[in-house]
């Protein structure tokens, strides 16, 4: 049963990657298919980034600036040990973090494209966000831990990643984004649980 | 709480999945329009947008001296226009306001050389296209009794025309039907005028309208169409959805 399993997942990601291959080469050689990638990633993309920063209006300008980027770099993406889909939760990582250092300024070229927080599309998905509790819960937890533990615990349990895939993200050997994985759960623990005191 | 118990909540957690349907779509319009673009292009679009909060600093400095640029401009539209009375000085008033209306002047790129075209569109109305650094305004003036602006709209080009693109031939002749409606440009086919290009871009447009204080922004795909009419060559900015027209050309 293992074995079918396994074969199984085998074979859908062994397709999963020949149409991957099949966008992204159609896509550099022919400019408005990048569209179907797009299509094909966003979803994934803005689901991470929201699940990452529980915030909407960083949700869309970080997941704007991800496929820009890939848009941009798509002509040099070569599949070097890197499927694209991986590649563009790296750059989504990357702008996660970085999302932290800049300032308002230098992603005010955003706000062209975000939804209006007053529309009632924003209101509707905004009042969604806050229903699940026990998401937020989580996720505020954390959210104070070092980027790495964020990254590394956000790909494993919300977005369901292999530890191969998440090595494959974060450009790091397996057995570290085991021990990452362990240390950040530790370090999860310690602030849910501190949280839980200061609640008594 | 120990380690397991965690575990155990983040393996079970529904997380949340949801997106914004209007920001995938925008976003989609703009990259896909970008990426038909060639790759050299100046200071335009998303480029643009780049560049404009990093020279915020000097904008005071660049404002007066736009001011003073705006005049000179307003000085060669009051010389090229009829020079009494009429229309012609209708529309001179109204370009000259437009020009020096606090709400365009805080819109309009403060660097670079603006291109100034004004249009009687009929009912008093009259039009004031502002082009300058890739952002092009168009201005409605009533200029029926005492002066005022209506209406501002600001378009700003996420991706230039893609050069040498071809349009399907129902795309063209949806165009065509809509430019023709154009009393300017039917006069233009009419009197022999060819069609000299046809081409799709991506624009950002936010619109101000000065009565209801009412401001929409959108993005929209609109069509360049240029003529070769003489020696000239008007172009014209036509909505597929709307079949608005905005002459770029001074067609006075």
């Amino acid at each position: 049963v293992q074995l079918s399993a396994a074969l199984k997942r085998y074979n859908i990601n062994h397709m999963e990657i020949e149409h991957e291959h099949l966008l992204v080469a159609k896509a550099k050689t022919e400019p408005l298919a990048f569209g179907e990638l797009y299509e094909e990633y966003y979803s994934r993309i803005f689901g991470y980034v929201l699940r990452r920063t529980a915030n909407l209006t960083a949700a869309q300008d970080i997941t704007s600036e991800v496929f820009y980027k890939a848009l941009k770099g798509l002509h040099s993406f070569n599949w070097q040990g890197v499927s694209f889909s991986s590649w563009l939760y790296r750059i989504a990582a990357n702008e996660i973090a970085d999302s932290y250092r800049k300032s308002a300024r230098e992603n005010k070229y955003l706000q062209e494209f975000r939804v209006s927080p007053l529309s009632q599309e924003y209101i509707s998905a905004d009042l969604e966000l806050r229903k699940n509790e026990e998401y937020r819960s989580l996720q505020e937890g954390i959210s104070h831990l070092p980027p790495k533990y964020q990254e590394v615990i956000a790909l494993k349990y919300f977005e369901d990643k292999e530890i191969r895939e998440i090595a494959e993200i974060m450009c790091k050997r397996e057995g570290t984004v085991k021990s990452l994985l362990h240390r950040g759960i530790e370090k999860l623990r310690i602030i849910l649980s501190r949280d839980e005191e200061e609640l008594k | 709480m120990n380690t397991g118990e965690l575990v155990s909540r983040l393996e079970h957690v529904t997380p949340v999945n949801m997106e914004l349907a209007s920001h995938r779509e925008q976003l989609k319009l703009a990259l896909c329009g970008m990426n038909s673009q060639p790759r050299t292009v100046g200071i335009s679009g998303w480029k643009f947008l780049h560049w404009l909060p990093a020279r915020q600093p000097v904008w005071k400095t660049v404002l007066i001296a736009s001011s003073a640029w705006l005049l000179v401009i307003a000085a060669v539209i009051y010389a090229i226009l009829p020079p009494v009375s009429g229309s012609g000085m209708s529309i001179a008033m109204a370009a000259d306001l437009a020009l020096n209306s606090p709400q365009i002047k805080a819109i309009l790129p403060a660097d670079g050389t603006a291109t100034v075209t004004a249009t009687d569109i009929g009912n008093h109305i009259v039009a004031i296209v502002i082009q300058k650094q890739g952002v092009l305004i168009n201005a409605q003036v009533d200029a029926a009794g005492a002066l005022r602006i209506l209406k501002i709209t600001r378009y700003m080009m996420l991706a230039p025309p893609l050069e040498g693109y071809v349009v399907t031939p129902e795309y063209r002749q949806k165009i065509l039907t809509l430019a023709g409606a154009d009393a300017r440009i039917k006069t233009l086919l009419d009197g022999g005028a060819a069609v000299r290009r046809i081409q799709p871009a991506v624009y950002n447009v936010v619109t101000n309208d000065l009565d209801t204080g009412t401001v929409t922004n959108v993005t929209e795909h609109l069509t360049l169409l240029v003529l070769t009419a003489g020696t000239g060559q008007p172009e014209f900015l036509v909505n597929p959805d709307t079949g608005l027209v905005i002459s770029l050309s001074d067609s006075n």
